[in-house]
């Protein structure tokens, strides 16, 4: 077989950015609403995981929400994307995506071809009919319900909390095999407004790891654009940052 | 306009080539990053396996039960067994148990110890193949207590979801700790270049290629190192040990979730099998041994300046 991945990748991409999370997004809350209603109804856990380990502050991912250690100026506040439209397409100039899809549609259906004799447990030739009535149908979507025989159960989908930031500057320290480094994050009006490294404890000098936030990653070498395979560097400043926005709760 | 954010275990960073003749909504730009960046999180709350609510976690904690789940999770794990079935199991996404055993279970972020939904003499032989698929209802069922775990085919699937996002802007660079997806063009107007990470030393390059529309996604041992001493986070499921014949494993394909799959796969099977997965799957790559051996692809090699 030849191709087969790369084709099913398309496939799968299409598939998911056709669905949208913005469809995704609004059948979860509105399933998270009801299913707190149960809750309080009934308040015997129905998951055998969540009576165990009570949801981890999904802080750092839920924080950066707001992040931007961009250079530019913060951007005038972004709608939340509880507030946009359903349709993801409603924003976004619409024809370039046509493009765009029209261009992964034909690895689609090449796949389905190269795919055949694959015996995949999940049949993926007979899915990717779903690609386009996927969107069209608005699958029941996201919400994870167990079914068992005639028995349903209903568990809510992930719930993804918004975290608030106290304004005011916090550090926190990464490390790394060469050493640590101090992140400095500045949070004002509960947003992120820039994060920097402070100072750091490492083999190499400041200078060479400095220039690194706001763009981080970017141009980390003179002769390259981007860099592939993480960097030592660059996690030990993720993880900086991360711990100083723990402070910021 | 470039802009970074923790996410997904790493720092992820949005650069849009904002070109002077092109004219922009305002706020167009700035929202379009916003939104690729939002893909990232919803992936990650959806798929990660250190929130024992994220949907990956409630399908593993109900063996022999269908479990509805959303597109984007269905359509991910649909992938992931594709890639276990073209492989013969060398990239499994049922490994997630043994990464727990093996140390990996601390959280990314907050440091705090996972929760397996499975019980340690559980799952020893658990394998892609009790994983199945209903593609009519849209569920998930595994037969045996075992851990999904989605890994570098989230990350990648994040990457060209952000991609599809700024699909209007052309030139655009998506950087998730070393994997990548380039678009376009670079600021200069050239192609984009990207340097291949040394395995052994840090800072350095051992290659540069360049790329226009592709992703570029890098699996090394060098990653995430396991508290228990030499092991590293990519486990041969064959094997259930942290593979060793290849340092890193680099490859170049027109998605990232298919270039992070196959680069972790690549890795497990080694130079020689590894090298025949790619050139067989038609994707540009390059495998260096611990002795900085190079094997290359025939595209790969044409591409790099240093010559395979």
């Amino acid at each position: 077989m030849s191709n087969g991945l790369v084709a099913l990748s398309s496939v799968a991409v299409l598939a998911v950015y056709t669905a949208g999370y913005q469809r995704t997004r609004s059948a979860a809350q509105q399933f998270d609403g009801e299913a707190l209603e149960r809750r309080a109804a009934a308040p015997v856990a129905m998951h055998p995981a969540a009576a165990i380990v009570p949801p981890p502050s999904p802080v750092e991912a839920r924080a950066s929400a707001d992040a931007v250690p961009g250079k530019l100026p913060a951007p005038a506040p972004l709608p939340s994307r509880d507030q946009r439209p359903a349709n993801p397409s409603s924003q976004t100039p619409s024809k370039p995506r046509e493009v765009a899809e029209a261009r992964d549609a034909r690895p689609a259906a090449s796949s389905s071809v190269a795919t055949g004799d694959v015996a995949t447990p999940a049949a993926p030739a007979e899915s990717q009919p779903a690609v386009a009535p996927l969107a069209a149908t608005s699958q029941p979507g996201t919400d994870v319900i167990a079914s068992e025989g005639s028995h349903r159960t209903e568990l809510a989908a992930p719930p993804i909390p918004k975290v608030q930031y106290k304004d005011g500057t916090y550090t926190g320290w990464g490390t790394s095999r060469h050493g640590d480094i101090q992140a400095s994050v500045v949070i004002e009006g509960g947003r992120i407004m820039s994060a920097t490294i402070a100072q750091c404890l490492t083999r190499y000098s400041c200078s060479w790891i400095a220039p690194l936030p706001p763009e981080v990653v970017a141009r980390q070498s003179a002769e390259v654009d981007y860099v592939s395979g993480a960097t030592e560097s660059t996690n030990a400043f993720y993880y900086g940052v991360l711990e100083a926005l723990g402070k910021a709760k | 306009m470039i802009q970074s954010v923790p996410l997904m275990g790493t720092i992820v960073t949005i650069q849009v080539v904002d070109r002077d003749d092109r004219v922009y909504e305002p706020g167009e730009l700035a929202a379009s990053i916003e939104r690729a960046f939002d893909w990232f999180r919803e992936i990650e709350a959806r798929c990660s396996r250190f929130e024992p609510g994220s949907e990956l976690m409630r399908v593993s904690a109900v063996p022999g039960v269908p479990v509805a789940v959303s597109p984007l999770v269905y359509e991910a794990v649909q992938f992931a067994l594709a890639v276990a079935e073209e492989t013969s199991g060398a990239f499994d996404p049922t490994v997630g148990r043994d990464m727990v055993r093996r140390g990996f279970n601390v959280e990314d972020r907050s440091g705090q110890p996972v929760h397996t939904t499975v019980g340690r003499d559980e799952g020893a032989a658990a394998s892609y193949r009790d994983v199945s698929l209903d593609a009519e209802h849209h569920t998930i069922t595994i037969g045996r207590p075992l851990m999904l775990d989605l890994g570098s085919i989230a990350k990648g699937l994040a990457i060209d979801m952000a991609a599809r996002e700024l699909a209007g802007f052309e030139d655009f660079a998506i950087d998730a700790g070393g994997d990548l997806y380039l678009s376009g063009r670079n600021p200069e107007g050239g192609e984009w270049s990207v340097g291949i990470r040394h395995p052994r030393l840090d800072r350095e390059l051992i290659d540069a290629i360049h790329v226009s529309n592709q992703a570029v996604c890098t699996s090394g041992d060098y990653e995430r190192r396991s508290a228990e001493g030499d092991s590293h986070h990519l486990i041969d499921p064959r094997t259930r040990e942290s593979a060793t014949v290849a340092a890193s494993v680099t490859v170049v394909a027109s998605t990232a979730m298919v270039a992070d799959a196959l680069a972790t796969a690549a890795f497990v099977l080694g130079p020689v099998e590894g090298l025949q997965l790619l050139e067989r799957e038609r994707v540009d790559g390059l495998i260096l041994t611990p002795a900085l051996e190079r094997f290359a692809t025939s595209g790969m090699a044409s591409r790099c300046a240093t010559s395979a």
